[in-house]
């Protein structure tokens, strides 16, 4: 009887409860799924055989790959030292170690076009690096090298943020039970810590990779925009909206759009299956 | 295997968690580290495990049967550590959590799989899990996973066995069989087995030995019969067991106590000191006969229900004294809150700055009546104190009470 009466307590009217559910709704359909239908409509809006004849241009084909080039790299690299990091700050306390914690966090708070002009004042001809990069005839700017640190940069906290909370509040008696058994380090690392990690790890990869191929600000600016050469997907899609080429323009965004649902999908089975072990766990 | 530590020291950001141990475990025996929450048991353990390493390397020396391992890391001390919160492998089942010692030795040594199979099994049946072998940690009760850790430890075949409050997060019938199974399997295996603690029924149960610590130190060693009959020391006293403790003071050339017992200092110096009773130590007189160490006081309340009867007196001092008698024995006399009578303790214990008192002489005997003024308004001050804390804690276990309706 008494949980009977809380929990009408607890149940707005129907009136309020309707409201609130109605601009809710709205507010995600205004903001999520209306940007995504239009995306696609834009795109399909001459047929299909237009839209395919603006991905396999050149210029796209390459942006494509350029795009998926710097992903296949920076994700990997990313991936590594994520893991490197987190596993060095969860499991062990050191002097300095939430200052690190606070530096892993720093490509979120900056502006990404803050993270694009620091690789040009570094590496650029006018640069710190500039005239010694040049003597050597090393191209970093304007180049895929360029385009890659820039997205390890701005990439680089996802892996980490993501495990480094898993980490810690998993701790370290079971790899110091491990030791015990007499297992060395890496058979430690191998068979205990990756696996307890794995689902919270490949969610990581994927926010990762998502943000790598959808970079647009930091990649905006040591870029260079050469067309068929250093131009990734949004740049391509930037570019030819810019030139009132509408249609290729969301075309180009279609395939990115595409890309990211697939993240979407992924992470969504990574999530349910990492709360069914957890279940178990 | 016996185990012996010298000079060990070890301190975590200016906190001395341990203080110059020197210890020695005997062979096959099943020793108990007793002590309260940040004695530094559980350091000494890890110290010991070779997972904490002593502070002073050059002079700290802990020998496995008299070689010195204090620089063998961890795996290659083989000692079986069992972990107070299992630290059992979630993702693997609870064959492979006992089969990972032996799988990841090096190839040359490891076992076939057959024999890994083989023993992991006998392992399993001997801790009566046999069943469960596909089951996953999570999948098992308190009890259970304490014994897959048991069986993991052991399956590696250790020179010493380690536990850390083994029993700690276990409900109190699991733990009580539990108790008596570790016994029985020490007096099978006989590994030199060293387990930490904070409950001193349980170190006084299963143990052959008992170290008592306290603040990184060690206050007393010895057989468990030794540490509860004949406490070195006033905290050894405390820990082990119900106590009533009497605050005094030592000054100039006498002793003054709450009651008028026969007892002379020692020392030359002013110090305070502490008298300790046993609640099963009193006698109970309805009638003072003026021998030494009677005290007149008020029953305040009394509990009939349990194996003895428990009765809380109140002192002239408005202190809290605690008697336990046999049901025969109350039977004599049947009390009612607010009688008078008086106590006299059986045995006691007298401890100057917490080391214990022996010289009993006759000479100098100070009545009660006797103190001077700043005497008095010491012992005053002091009980005070203690009546504060009596006060303070019976207000806390109201509030707990009125939570714990209120939810």
């Amino acid at each position: 009887m008494y949980s009977v009466t809380l929990k009408k307590g607890l149940q707005p009217p129907l009136i309020i409860n309707a409201l609130i559910s109605i601009i809710a709704i709205a507010f995600l359909v205004f903001f999520l799924v209306l940007p995504l239908v239009i995306i696609f409509g834009e795109a399909f809006s001459q047929g299909i055989s237009m839209w395919w004849a603006s991905i396999a241009e050149k210029e796209a084909l390459s942006a494509l790959r350029l795009t998926l080039l710097v992903a296949a790299i920076a994700v990997p690299l990313n991936l590594f030292f994520g893991v490197v990091a987190s596993w060095a700050l969860a499991k062990f306390d050191f002097w300095g170690r939430s200052f690190i914690i606070t530096l892993i966090d720093l490509p979120f708070a900056v502006s990404p076009v803050i993270s694009g002009l620091i690789y040009v004042l570094l590496f650029g001809i006018n640069g710190w690096l500039g005239p010694w990069l040049i003597k050597y005839n090393i191209q970093i700017i304007f180049a895929v090298p360029g385009i890659v640190l820039a997205t390890l940069f701005v990439t680089f906290p996802f892996v980490a943020r993501e495990l480094i909370p898993l980490m810690t509040e998993q701790g370290s008696e079971e790899e110091q039970a491990a030791l015990t058994l007499g297992s060395n380090g890496l058979k430690t690392f191998w068979k205990i810590t990756l696996p307890n990690i794995k689902w919270g790890l490949l969610y990581g990869v994927i926010l990762c990779n998502a943000r790598a191929m959808g970079e647009f600000g930091a990649v905006s600016v040591v870029s260079g925009h050469i067309r068929g050469e250093t131009n990734t997907l949004p740049l391509q899609a930037e570019i030819l909206y810019n030139e009132y080429n509408f249609m290729a323009a969301f075309a180009v965004a279609s395939l990115l759009a595409f890309l990211a649902l697939i993240t979407l999908v992924l992470k969504l089975i990574v999530e349910w299956k990492s709360s069914n072990n957890q279940e178990r766990a | 295997m016996s185990i012996l530590l010298e000079n060990i020291n070890k301190s975590f950001n200016g906190f001395k968690a341990l203080n110059n141990i020197n210890l020695t475990f005997e062979d096959g025996k099943l020793t108990a580290l007793l002590g309260p929450s940040g004695s530094g048991k559980t350091t000494l353990l890890r110290v010991i495990a070779g997972l904490e390493l002593p502070d002073d390397n050059v002079n700290s020396k802990i020998l496995f049967n008299d070689i010195n391992v204090a620089n063998n890391p961890v795996g290659k001390r083989q000692v079986g550590f069992v972990f107070q919160h299992y630290a059992l492998f979630r993702h693997l089942s609870v064959f492979e959590n006992v089969a990972f010692g032996l799988k990841v030795k090096d190839r040359k040594i490891r076992p076939t799989k057959q024999e890994i199979n083989d023993r992991v099994y006998k392992l399993l049946s001997m801790v009566q899990l046999d069943t469960m072998a596909n089951r996953l940690p999570s999948q098992l009760s308190g009890g259970q996973r304490q014994r897959v850790a048991l069986a993991r430890a052991l399956a590696i075949e250790p020179k010493v066995l380690l536990l850390d409050e083994p029993f700690g997060a276990l409900d109190a019938k699991v733990r009580a069989e539990l108790r008596r199974w570790l016994r029985k399997l020490h007096n099978d295996l006989h590994i030199t087995t060293i387990f930490v603690t904070h409950d001193q029924e349980e170190a006084l149960e299963v143990s052959d030995c008992i170290v008592v610590m306290n603040q990184g130190s060690i206050e007393q060693l010895g057989s468990p019969d030794e540490v509860f009959h004949k406490p070195a020391t006033e905290f050894v006293m405390q820990f082990l067991g119900d106590v009533n403790v009497f605050h005094a003071r030592v000054d100039k050339d006498q002793a003054l106590l709450p009651a008028n017992f026969d007892y002379i200092k020692d020392t030359t110096e002013d110090a305070n000191a502490t008298l300790l009773v046993r609640p099963h130590d009193f006698d109970v007189l309805v009638k003072n006969d003026n021998q030494p160490g009677t005290f007149s006081v008020k029953v305040h309340r009394i509990l009939t229900a349990g194996p003895f009867v428990k009765i809380e007196f109140i002192n002239k001092f408005n202190c809290l004294v605690i008697v336990h008698l046999s049901h025969d024995s109350y039977k004599n006399i049947l009390l009612n809150p607010g009688d008078k009578v008086y106590l006299r303790p059986r045995h006691h214990k007298f401890y100057v700055n917490n080391k214990e008192s022996q010289s009993k002489t006759e000479k100098k005997v100070v009545p009660h009546s006797n103190q001077d003024i700043s005497i008095k308004k010491i012992l005053k001050y002091l009980n005070k104190a203690r009546r504060l804390r009596y006060f303070k804690r019976a207000r806390s276990i109201q509030l707990y009470r009125k939570r714990k309706n209120l939810s």
